[in-house]
């Protein structure tokens, strides 16, 4: 009896130590599980597959990336949610999961706002909108011209309905007082063969994804949401250039987080090893070949960047009624 | 400009490097492994060998991977002779003659004819993806949402018009499995279809459990309850013994001749050809046959044409992902997504910027079949072993192992359910007469059916008509009546009836 108590108060003392004392300095002890809502093979899959080794070296231990695929990424997002804030269990984040899902989806499984404790952004990529080449546009500002002569003419394509790229596409047609169709894929891949054949006339992703095509002659690039142009592409205009800054709150980025309550020192401590990861030659120049930038926020400041842009979103989202139920 | 000649010499002297030359070894190795065991895929092996091959050279890891790719595909012909257990949709097809040839003694010819088709389909599409890449994708290009919806159309009317019973029965079970294909998450509106609230149903029931199901699970309870027999196996036999005959060869060779230019044709469209190959060759090959009563009881031409389709269309399926850097399959999509993590960013270029990647690989698939079928042809003789195995013991077995392929598949309990209960379907519609490949195909287009209608309808701005003003979709669709209409003429419905009757 004695002895079962004994047991018992070291399993309590156990357990406390374990919730509130997860000392900063001891972490991590144990491997860490980077879980990623999407299948193997996908950007946000390969960001993971980088970031992990890299992150190994810098923590000095085990990184074991899992991909919990499902519901645009919600079953991923959800499970890092309920785990352990211990910082054992990271999310590897596209930002359609946190800021675009929560507002099209009718229910979800986890507020991925508050559920969860912003670390750092661990790639950026600018949007590009691109267009066939054989469409008679030669520029963004003919383009648009174009859109609004041929109201219901024009078709866009998106990796699905919802995506964080159809919402950008929506922003932007709201924004520029365009009226085009929105036509769905199952992702980019099944998305580009049908703006190379014309089908689709419009398509926002990355410059890595586009630039073969820019090259071949197939796509043309119509504008790029950046502070500024494009190097490789100087003769492509901004979205301020052409009169649409309101997308400038948006980019294709990825993110690390851990769960809501994880001490303040390990979210510290992430975001620091994130930041050593990146300034390594080998990593920066696999996001230059990837079409990635480095943008260097404190947690508070990806926390702050992240509010803002999903009351952008919740906004356009309502406007332009995409509901998923 | 250098001559595709040049670039093949090339393209070998990268893949007969040792190191790729073991590479492309382990690759069908293993693919030929994970094949043979029921549910666990390529998809899944390369998945979980994504972050290994990272550290290999680029052209290496993708010949590993394309090798387990192709090797998986001989490695499930296998399993479908032998235990009449599909492991993914497309050797469904294979389990239909193959394994009626096996019941009947004659399981090493089967699997002979098996390899020997993919091997003569291997090499003449690797011969079409060396000469005609970038031509070939170009015109893919002009398959689009219109295109796709005809071709759809006309898989499920040719289904329901070549069945084997009555149209009635066929087109009831094509229409249940349209249904059942609709199961899950709309991709359009997000909305939830026929899944009760259950959240395991919202990405739908998986192809596997429907096939395995279906086709394997529910023939073994059938088996024991008609205490039906395998023809017992002689274990005296020589390997000669096991060589098909001159006459098997005979009606063999054009049917896998046919179903390699079905296959190699099919495979270039992203999306449903791979699936369809088989199919579609099988269609044909009773189509043709002057005794279409045999097939489904052990046709040569049955086996040796689908096998050939789907082995060509897996190999032309390469094209639009070497041509146009666009992926036509979930498998092709991940070895992309080891491309771009090895550097290389797949596009309309790539021949041109990476020729010893693009080169090497496609010779490699040249060395890869040889591989194969000199892996698989000695191993026959075990195999055919297998059938020694007293049912009692070897039953049991083949259920584990499905339970266990599709268990790894996605780690969720419901895909044994999901299991279980279409092996039941199966036996009911097996009792009840009623035909499940109508059933696997409606599962299969129709929801690539109702997304590319649905695009096609908004990209026209719903003219239901500008599906008959582009040229191929028109001609796909004016064969599709014409199939029906001739479905209603009398003398074509007794012709079928003939047929059909007769087995």
């Amino acid at each position: 009896m004695m002895k079962k108590r004994i047991l018992g108060l070291a399993t309590a003392l156990l357990a406390v130590t374990s919730v509130t004392g997860v000392l900063a300095q001891d972490y991590p002890s144990k491997p860490i599980n980077l879980i990623l809502g999407f299948a193997p093979g996908g950007t946000t899959d390969i960001i993971a597959r980088l970031i992990g080794p890299a992150l190994e070296s810098e923590l000095g231990q085990r990184v074991i990336v899992e991909n919990r695929t499902g519901a645009a990424g919600n079953v991923g997002m959800a499970s890092v949610a309920a785990a352990e804030p211990d910082g054992h269990t990271l999310l590897l984040s596209a930002a359609t999961q946190i800021v675009a899902n929560p507002f099209t989806y009718a229910s979800m499984p986890a507020d991925p706002m508050n559920d969860l404790a912003h670390v750092a952004m661990v790639a950026d990529a600018h949007l590009f909108f691109a267009t066939n080449a054989q469409v008679p546009a030669a520029n963004a500002e003919k383009f648009i011209e174009m859109v609004r002569a041929r109201p219901g003419e024009i078709n866009f394509g998106t990796p699905g309905a919802g995506n964080l790229l159809h919402i950008a596409s929506e922003l932007f047609q709201q924004k520029a007082g365009l009226q085009m169709n929105a036509v769905h894929y199952r992702g980019t891949g099944a998305a580009l063969p049908e703006l190379i054949a014309n089908q689709i006339q419009m398509h926002v992703d990355g410059i890595a994804t586009f630039m073969p095509y820019f090259e071949s002659g197939d796509l043309k690039p119509l504008f790029v949401v950046a502070p500024e142009r494009y190097d490789v592409l100087p003769d492509v205009p901004t979205a301020t250039e052409i009169g649409v800054p309101e997308i400038n709150v948006m980019s294709n980025w990825y993110g690390l987080h851990a769960p809501a309550g994880t001490p303040t020192e390990i979210v510290e401590k992430l975001n620091q090893a994130i930041k050593n990861a990146l300034a390594t030659p080998e990593l920066s120049q696999r996001w230059d070949e990837l079409g990635l930038i480095v943008v260097d926020y404190s947690p508070e400041e990806f926390t702050e960047r992240l509010v803002n842009e999903s009351n952008v979103l919740e906004e356009v989202i309502a406007t332009a009624g995409v509901r998923i139920e | 400009m250098t001559s595709i000649f040049d670039s093949l010499i090339m393209g070998f002297t990268v893949a007969i490097t040792p190191v790729n030359l073991l590479y492309a070894l382990i690759g069908c190795v293993l693919g030929t492994m994970i094949g043979v065991l029921p549910g666990i895929g390529s998809l899944a092996t390369i998945s979980m060998l994504l972050s290994f091959s990272s550290q290999l050279d680029a052209v290496t890891s993708l010949i590993m991977m394309a090798g387990i790719f192709y090797g998986a595909q001989y490695g499930s012909s296998t399993t479908a002779i032998l235990c009449n257990i599909p492991g993914d949709a497309a050797s469904v097809v294979t389990c239909l003659d193959g394994h009626q040839m096996a019941r009947k003694g004659r399981a090493g010819q089967a699997l002979a004819i098996a390899a020997l088709s993919s091997l003569l389909a291997g090499i003449i599409a690797t011969i079409i993806i060396g000469l005609f890449t970038p031509p070939i994708a170009r015109f893919a290009l002009n398959f689009n949402a219109p295109e796709y919806f005809s071709l759809m159309v006309l898989g499920l009317v040719a289904c329901v018009v070549f069945s084997n019973g009555s149209v009635l029965n066929a087109f009831i079970m094509a229409a249940f499995g349209v249904l059942l294909g609709c199961i899950g998450t709309d991709v359009e509106t997000g909305a939830q279809r026929y899944t009760f609230g259950v959240l395991q149903l919202s990405e739908g029931i998986t192809i596997v459990a429907v096939a395995m199901g279906l086709f394997g699970l529910s023939e073994i309870v059938v088996n024991l309850a008609n205490g039906n027999k395998m023809s017992v196996l002689d274990l005296k036999y020589k390997m000669r013994d096991l060589w098909p005959s001159k006459a098997e060869f005979r009606a063999g060779t054009p049917a896998a001749l046919r179903g390699t230019f079905i296959g190699a044709l099919l495979g270039i469209l992203p999306g449903a050809g791979q699936v369809l190959s088989p199919f579609a060759s099988y269609m044909i090959e009773r189509r043709l046959s002057k005794k279409p009563g045999q097939f489904g009881e052990g046709a040569v031409e049955g086996l040796a044409g689908p096998e050939a389709a789907n082995n060509a269309a897996a190999q032309t399926s390469f094209i639009p992902l070497l041509a146009l850097g666009i992926p036509a399959n979930p498998v092709i999509a991940l070895m992309l997504g080891a491309m771009v993590i090895q550097g290389i960013q797949p596009g309309p270029n790539v021949m041109v910027t990476r020729p010893e990647v693009v080169w090497g690989l496609i010779a490699s698939m040249f060395i890869g079949n040889l591989m194969l079928v000199i892996i698989n042809l000695p191993m026959i003789g075990v195999w055919v072993r297998l059938l020694a195995v007293p049912q009692r013991i070897l039953f049991p077995a083949i259920v584990v192992f499905c339970c266990i392929g599709i268990y790894t598949l996605s780690g969720s309990v419901y895909d044994l359910v999901a299991l279980a209960a279409f092996a039941a379907i199966g036996v009911l519609f097996y009792r009840a007469g009623f035909q499940a490949i109508p059933l696997l195909l409606g599962f299969i287009l129709g929801p690539m059916l109702e997304e590319n209608l649905r695009r096609a309808m908004v990209i026209s701005q719903g003219d239901l008509f500008s599906l008959f003003q582009r040229p191929i979709s028109a001609t796909v669709l004016s064969i599709s009546i014409l199939l029906l209409l001739m479905t209603a003429l009398p003398s074509f419905r007794k012709q079928r009836e003939n047929f059909a009757g007769s087995d």
